[in-house]
């Protein structure tokens, strides 16, 4: 490569010397700017034609004034760069800014003058367009892209006409492509060649990269942003899903579109000839129940006198409430727990959901216990007035409201679609804390009302297949429900005549009594106690699924107790049995448990089959609102907010509390913590020299480079960090001159040549550990330490 | 009269009135600081505009995503390496570098620039762009051969190499630090230069100037009585079978002056920039004539006056004279030597230090008072006249025109960085070559 006199490379690139023409890319840009400024002003001006012969002359003024330039200085370029030329070259700008000027005020008797502002936007165009012609002057072609965008800028913010946008999308791509020349002429001017060849695959590189991969890909799949995230709803129009996005050509999630053929595919559905439902049976939630918890256990316990109409008649009643679901018997023989496909799952949806995990959509609600059976109980029972349902339009949209007031610890809300499959329901599966409500195309009052249990029933014998509802709940902060809701612990009255304080007399009262006793000594009523009666119930007992139940047994809670767990209904019953006991209004409700492992990636939505379903204990403190609370391990628990501060202090508080309970462990940890400190820097080489022995064992071949690490480490650790200019022979030869070269030869053999040291692997670990020993850390802050000591008095 | 009046109006509105906020506002002369700005009204005209503004908004920052993740992404798994010489060149000697790039990415990685001061000579404002890679193919590890021709002394690269990438639109550049090898110093270039000063000095040496004082080489000067220690081979044979005492020879004595070369290296006393600084050709006259005088084993010492006490400022040619070209490679340039730090050694002090015996050449300029003051015949003045070496823009430059003659009487002079090392070489045929 040649070398000139001046410079490493020539900077110059070939064929530019000598040449006066103007880049192309700028005088694209600044001709763009011109047009688009005549485009606005043509919309606003009296006559075309004095516009066109103004855009002819401005435009060819400054190429005129280049042209006597260039005959002046007989076209040698070099002198376009001298300082006399450079000011010239500015006292021409001026000028031509100062024609527009004079032209403008020269027609203004004829009546085509301008406004002051056009006239300033004209001025600056007309020297953009100079500095574009002069682009070889320092600073001009700069100079004239900046002003051409700039007017661009302005007249496209100004402007509503569609040639003015066209034109400047071609500004656009013409303002990119100016600047990609302008970085390419910069390496192209000291551009060099050289020789490549293809790096070595290291195996180990190769696994680890192909275990990344994997690791990453099953992180990706299994993180939960999928449900909340814009997987979750997509991020086109036609992706379906939550959040509006609901097209009519959507392909997928709960809010599908209806125009769409949807063949086999249960979760893509519209208007179409498919018979998949037709003749598939919609299950109750009886049906549903006893798939799930299998049958109830015949009732042979109570041997009482009685008459047989009587017992006829009771017989009868309790076998129409549980066909009719108002019933839930806690004697039952199993609670299944079966695996079943994706195909299974989605053959035998009840209902799709989108929206996050976990949520209990409540289709039933207990309130009488007798220690077999929960019943609804009659509607009067319900202490709680419902409130009345509202219909509002938003944006022309009707929306169902729950006319209320809402307590201040339920700061957060939620939204969750639902789209109805085979579930043969008539009321509206949702969130306990429900608060508002939206069906497509329904805005009639009438259509829904209260149940008796307090659930939001559709006016109709079950909710139409395919139905999409959107529902919003409110969420509870249990932060502000420990500290804000005071209770006040109920007198024995409202215990006997509150349904929802109800306890059977049987042998579990007085076991359940003693235990609430034990799990709240200590503890201020209110939320406090009931997270501490729900944990103990979580806790202290086992969930078995293949429980078996003696149908003898007075009641079903003691035989729970007395087994040390049961199925996860029992939990709900135990835990609202002990709920009442201390004095909380407790119901039972059922319905479908949504969790993450429902959620089906493909289809971007979860799906709700007769596994769902589940039980829990429902609690009220404020006598309004009732809150789901989990008793039954490993299920999760409500879902809630907290903000960032009390989260924080939750945390800190959790420290506290198990810095407290563990006084040795604690200061163990803080000895540890303070020698690690201290010692921060030895403890550090220290578990580099460990890693220097692995390799020095594992791979060799990097012995080299981990010894090189371990020694920038121990200068880093010491105050005095190898710059990466620096070469490590001169930054280590100026702790030990003396040092022998080996292993900088054997570096800068490996590094810097291109070659592999022909060492034994032995020798090579001699020659490293010799050098790691001559450049200990000690030594290094005793040679860092010698300057302080020679300065001080 | 126009024309005065336009140039002075021209240099007002050119003129820098607040160079200390320029850090400040410089940025927005870069298509980034545009781009900033392009977002920030964009954002403005969406607001109370119109909701094109909002589109603009989104374009610009598009382009300014793009323009700063690229670049950072292709530095990421970018690895490179200098490779150097150890050793030692003069200034304007060929040396080849091999400059080393890794690429760890299955993508090539495009345009990348390598920016470090490789001495060569550059325009202030020019930035120090060494070379330039197209294209770094993937997965591979390509080896450039550079032939580089440093211009200028010092250590070689002088600070650090960096990579760069700017691509694709140059808003943003992404820097790593080059690692090197080793370093290459490089001396001052040398002038051939001939004769040697006629020895003055009781400093013995083991070659060159015979003087005729007794010793053990040359001619025979005369003959004495034998002395203990004296070699047998000195034994004149006639005399003492003449005198029946056993007589010697005495020879002459190679002799030779001690030599301290003085540059007066004061930032005060230079004119010029760059190579061609009145500064720098002082250094490369002092360097060749430590460097002619070592020739002759004549013991030479290199002082330099002007400097702040932090800077080595002597060495000699006891050890070779790589010491002292060493130190002047290593010495500051003036534009370092301008920063704020007045010099501690006064120039009195070291004149009587260092030419208290022996021959003594100062190198300086009409400014340096030493030369001024100089009136020893032991002490040869080099001057270099500023007049040759200033700056266009400079005051020096026009009133030193006139004096392009260089001035009769004791000394080198030296006028015009063109033709310096043609007028010391004939300074100095003219007053130590004895056959000139």
């Amino acid at each position: 490569m040649p070398i000139e006199k001046n410079s490493l490379i020539d900077n110059q690139p070939k064929g530019s010397r000598g040449s006066f023409l103007p880049g192309s890319g700028v005088l694209l840009t600044a001709f763009l700017a011109m047009v688009t400024v005549y485009l606005f002003r043509a919309g606003h001006s009296r006559g075309a034609a004095i516009l066109w012969v103004e855009l002819a002359l401005f435009a060819c003024l400054p190429i005129a004034l280049l042209y006597l330039l260039r005959t002046w200085l007989k076209n040698d370029s070099d002198m376009l760069r001298a300082k006399d030329v450079f000011w010239v070259s500015q006292c021409g700008a001026i000028l031509v800014g100062a024609a527009v000027v004079v032209w403008h005020r020269a027609i203004l008797p004829f009546g085509f003058g301008s406004a002051s502002e056009i006239v300033a936007l004209t001025v600056l165009q007309s020297v953009g367009w100079y500095l574009a012609v002069f682009s070889r002057v320092r600073g001009f072609e700069k100079a004239s892209v900046l002003l051409s965008g700039a007017l661009i800028f302005f007249v496209c913010c100004m402007s509503d006409q569609v040639e003015v946008f066209v034109v400047t999308a071609v500004f656009a791509f013409a303002g990119l492509w100016w600047l990609l020349a302008q970085y390419w002429s910069q390496l192209e001017a000291k551009s060099i060649d050289g020789e490549s060849r293809m790096l070595r695959l290291h195996v180990s590189a190769v696994s680890l990269t192909a275990v990344a991969m994997g690791l990453a890909i099953c992180a990706a799949v299994s993180i939960p942003f999928a449900q909340s995230g814009i997987f979750d709803q997509g991020f086109m129009p036609f992706s379906g899903g939550e959040n509006g996005w609901q097209d009519e050509f959507a392909i997928s999630g709960v809010g599908d579109g209806e125009m769409l053929a949807a063949g086999n595919n249960a979760t893509t559905t519209g208007a179409v000839d498919s018979n998949q439902f037709i003749e598939d049976h919609k299950p109750s939630i009886y049906d549903v129940t006893t798939e799930k918890y299998d049958g109830p256990v015949g009732k042979r316990r109570r041997v009482r006198t009685v008459s047989l109409d009587l017992m006829a008649k009771h017989l009868h009643e309790v076998k129409q409430s549980e066909q009719a679901g108002r019933t839930f018997r806690t004697m039952r023989n199993s609670d299944k727990t079966t695996d079943i496909k994706l195909e299974d799952r989605i053959t035998k949806a009840l209902f799709f959901v989108e929206g996050s995990t976990p949520a209990r959509f409540v289709t039933n609600r207990f309130q009488r216990f007798d220690g077999w059976d929960w019943t609804n109980g009659s509607p009067d029972e319900f202490e709680t007035k419902f409130p009345k349902i509202t219909l509002d339009k938003r944006s022309g949209i009707p929306v169902y409201r729950i006319a209320q007031d809402i307590p201040d610890f339920l700061t957060g809300r939620r939204s969750h679609r639902v789209k109805i499959m085979r579930l043969d329901i008539n009321t509206i599966p949702a969130p306990a804390l429900v608060s508002q409500w939206h069906i497509p195309y329904v805005d009639t009052i009438d259509m829904f009302h209260w149940n008796e249990v307090g659930l939001v029933q559709f006016d109709g014998d079950c909710i139409p297949t395919h139905t999409v509802i959107d529902v919003q709940s409110l969420v509870p902060n249990y932060h502000l429900l420990r500290s804000d809701v005071d209770f006040e612990v109920p007198s024995t009255e409202q215990f006997s005549r509150s349904p929802g304080l109800q306890i059977p007399e049987d042998n579990a009262k007085s076991a359940i009594h003693s235990l609430v006793s034990d799990w709240t000594l200590g503890i201020r009523p209110g939320w406090t106690q009931v997270e501490s009666i729900v944990g103990h119930v979580r806790n202290d007992y086992q969930l078995d699924s293949a429980w078996k139940t003696d149908d003898q047994a007075e009641s079903t809670v003691q035989c729970f107790l007395d087994n040390g767990g049961g199925p996860s209904y029992m939990f709900a019953t135990t835990c609202a049995m002990a709920l009442r006991s201390a004095g909380y209004k407790t119901r039972l409700a059922s319905g479908f448990l949504v969790q993450e492992k429902d959620y089906d990636y493909k289809a971007r939505q979860s799906i709700v089959t007769a596994s769902n379903l589940h039980v829990w204990p429902e609690v009220c403190l404020d006598g309004r609102s009732w809150m789901a609370v989990e008793p039954t391990p490993g299920y999760p628990a409500p879902f809630s907010v907290q903000t960032t501060w009390q989260w924080a202090t939750a945390q800190a508080w959790a420290i506290l509390h198990w810095v407290k309970d563990n006084p040795i462990q604690t200061a163990v940890s803080v000895c540890l913590s303070c020698c690690a400190l201290v010692f921060r820097a030895e403890l550090i080489t220290w578990l580099m020299l460990l890693w220097w022995l692995l390799v020095r064992f594992l791979w060799p071949q990097a012995l080299l480079k981990t010894t090189r690490q371990l020694i920038d480490l121990r200068f880093w650790l010491a105050g005095d960090r190898r710059p990466a200019s620096e070469t490590i022979g001169d930054w280590c030869r100026r702790v030990e001159p003396t040092m022998p070269g080996v292993f900088f030869d054997l570096w800068n053999a490996k590094n810097f040549s291109g070659r592999t040291p022909t060492l034994s692997h032995e020798d090579l670990a001699v020659a490293c550990q010799g050098f790691m020993k001559s450049l200990t850390l000690k030594k290094i802050k005793d040679f860092l330490a010698l300057p302080k000591k020679a300065n001080k008095p | 009269m126009l024309r005065k009046f336009l140039l002075n109006a021209l240099r007002i509105a050119n003129y820098d009135f607040c160079p200390s906020w320029n850090r400040f506002l410089y940025w927005l002369k870069e298509p980034v600081g545009w781009t900033v700005v392009g977002v920030v009204f964009s954002l403005l005209v969406g607001l109370f505009v119109g909701p094109q503004g909002y589109v603009l908004a989104f374009a610009f920052i598009a382009l300014l995503g793009l323009g700063l993740v690229w670049p950072w992404v292709s530095m990421k798994g970018i690895r490179c390496s200098l490779v150097l010489p150890d050793g030692r060149v003069c200034e304007n000697e060929k040396l080849d570098v091999v400059f080393r790039v890794k690429n760890y990415w299955p993508v090539p990685v495009f345009g990348m620039m390598v920016k470090g001061d490789f001495l060569q000579t550059l325009a202030v404002d020019e930035e120090p762009v060494a070379f330039s890679l197209k294209r770094v193919a993937a997965w591979s590890e390509a080896e450039f051969r550079i032939p580089i021709v440093p211009r200028r002394r010092g250590k070689l690269p002088s600070g650090d190499v960096v990579a760069t990438n700017g691509f694709p639109f140059g808003l943003f550049n992404v820097s790593k630090t080059v690692e090197k090898s080793a370093g290459v110093l490089v001396w001052p270039s040398c002038t051939s230069l001939d004769g040697f000063p006629l020895a003055s000095s009781n400093r013995i040496s083991l070659q060159r100037a015979l003087q005729d004082r007794p010793g053990d080489d040359g001619e025979s000067i005369g003959v004495r009585i034998y002395r203990n220690g004296d070699r047998m081979r000195n034994v004149h044979w006639a005399q003492t079978a003449r005198s029946q005492r056993l007589m010697v020879r005495e020879r002459q004595k190679v002799s030779s002056t001690e030599v301290t070369v003085l540059i007066d290296l004061d930032a005060a006393s230079h004119e010029g920039h760059g190579g061609d600084s009145s500064f720098e050709w002082a250094i490369r006259i002092a360097a060749s004539i430590c460097a002619h005088l070592d020739l002759g084993r004549a013991p030479v010492r290199i002082a330099c006056i002007g400097l702040p006490t932090s800077k080595q400022i002597s060495a000699d040619n006891r050890a070779g004279i790589r010491a002292i070209m060493d130190l002047l490679a290593g010495l500051p340039g003036l534009e370092a030597a301008l920063k704020p730090g007045a010099p501690s050694q006064t120039p009195a002090q070291s004149m009587l230090e260092f030419t208290a015996g022996g021959r003594a050449f100062l190198v300086g300029t009409e400014r340096s008072l030493q030369i001024q003051n100089c009136r020893s015949k032991n002490v040869t003045p080099v001057m270099v006249s500023l007049a040759g070496f200033a700056a266009e823009d400079s005051d020096s430059f026009s009133r030193g025109t006139s004096e392009d003659h260089p001035p009769v009487g004791q000394g080198i002079f030296i006028t015009t960085a063109e033709t310096a090392a043609a007028q010391l070489a004939q300074g100095w045929d003219r007053s130590f070559d004895h056959a000139y």
